[in-house]
């Protein structure tokens, strides 16, 4: 259909302006017409995937090149959130495993007293947990937590650490490999006390508590978005 | 499962949201995304910056991929490419390589042999470049490659932009009669 000696002088075939499109060489009126033909001719469309599908055979050409581990670092920041380096339960499976870990932090939560107890007779077992930051590096922050199963109340003290502006911490609850289950948005200092949902179990020997930074307001997805800032395994009382 | 119906299953999970999916994904493209970036930019703090910018969108647009038509790892190439290209652009106008066409040899270029995933599609491309005069050919890497305008080949060869753009059309033209055979 073209003269290919001729290119130059007649009208460009399509097949070309669609291989320059891919390359990159269009310039701003020829992109701009070309971008407003692939709105509506499918074909052009099709031609232009075609192209590039070839043309990324040239890369196989290039040596490999591992970037440096802080790329991957800087992408999950920015994706993620502030500092988190690991998945969830990439902070969280030495608790899981550290059973005497555990043991040792409920002594603790014991030993110093920082708890009350909601209520001098309990009906039910009750369980404490001692949260400890998941990053002791990054962020100074400690609660407790002590849950009544009798009468379904979780008290959580927040020793230290606030959530920083804009952001608030938010409890989770984790049992054995199960999703983490939000408990709620933890106020800014002093006390909370949460009514503990009915659709959870109220045997919680071995679970675990994590505090993880939120948007305000807390997780819009249901699940842990951002860093995890403290975590705590839950032992019967 | 084939390694393109792997990215395809990782791209179909970043879409939900899967992180691991996308760490998985990192690890099995970053290296080949990676000296995309490289090549097009020649700056490792400039090709690390436009990497992160890629993975960036691939997380954000992975639910995007299937709309073009591309297959899975032409969409990631294409899209790092881009990033890199548009980065490299707006750093100002810079002078690309020389390029003296008269010593482009055939026997330079890498035949399919050195391809890493040499498919029959990967094959045909560089079966078809090598069909052109060497010293045309050296022009459509270039451009792919390295993102040279036909300016910047015009500047780098010392031919006349008209002629650059006939010669790289034309080559073109011959690329694809040869591609569809």
């Amino acid at each position: 259909m073209t003269d290919p000696e001729n290119t130059s002088g007649g009208a460009t075939p399509d097949s070309v302006l669609a291989a320059e499109y891919v390359l990159g060489l269009l310039g701003p009126e020829e992109l701009e017409a070309f971008e407003a033909r692939l709105d509506t001719e499918e074909d052009l469309v099709i031609e232009v995937a075609r192209w590039a599908d070839h043309f990324a055979a040239m890369v196989d050409r290039l040596p490999e090149a591992t970037p440096p581990g802080r790329v991957k670092r800087a992408i999950d920041t920015r994706l993620f959130g502030e500092d988190e380096r690991k998945s969830l339960f990439g902070w969280l499976w030495p608790y899981a495993v550290g059973g005497i870990a555990a043991a040792m932090l409920a002594f603790v939560a014991i030993d110093t007293g920082l708890v009350e107890m909601p209520g001098q007779v309990a009906d039910g077992p009750v369980y404490r947990a001692d949260l400890e930051p998941a990053d002791p590096v990054a962020a100074n922050i400690s609660l407790s937590a002590v849950f009544d199963a009798g009468r379904g109340v979780l008290e959580v003290a927040q020793v230290q650490g606030l959530a920083p502006d804009g952001r608030d911490h938010e409890l989770w609850l984790i049992v054995g490999e199960n999703a983490p289950v939000s408990l709620g948005v933890l106020p800014d200092d002093g006390v909370a006390l949460i009514s503990w949902p009915d659709a959870l179990p109220r045997d919680v020997d071995g679970a675990l508590f994590a505090v993880s930074e939120e948007p305000d307001g807390g997780s819009q997805t249901g699940a842990p978005t951002g860093p995890i800032r403290a975590v705590g395994s839950i032992t019967l009382s | 499962m084939t390694p393109q119906q792997e990215i395809e299953n990782l791209l179909s999970k970043i879409a939900l949201g899967d992180r691991n999916a996308f760490s998985l994904l990192y690890d099995r493209t970053s290296a080949k995304l990676f000296s995309v970036c490289l090549r097009v930019l020649k700056d490792r703090t400039e090709a690390e910056e436009a990497l992160q910018e890629a993975f960036l969108r691939i997380w954000h647009r992975a639910n995007m991929y299937r709309t073009n038509g591309y297959s899975p790892m032409t969409w990631l190439i294409t899209l790092t490419r881009n990033i890199a290209i548009d980065r490299y652009r707006k750093a100002g106008p810079k002078a690309s390589e020389k390029l003296d066409l008269a010593e482009v040899v055939a026997d330079d270029r890498p035949g399919p042999e050195a391809q890493v995933v040499a498919s029959g599609e990967r094959a045909r491309l560089e079966m078809c470049l090598k069909e052109l005069p060497a010293d045309r050919a050296v022009l459509i890497e270039r451009a792919y490659l390295d993102g040279d305008t036909y300016q910047q080949l015009s500047d780098a060869t010392g031919v006349k932009l008209n002629t650059i753009r006939t010669w790289l059309r034309r080559s073109l033209q011959q690329l694809r009669e040869c591609l569809v055979q």
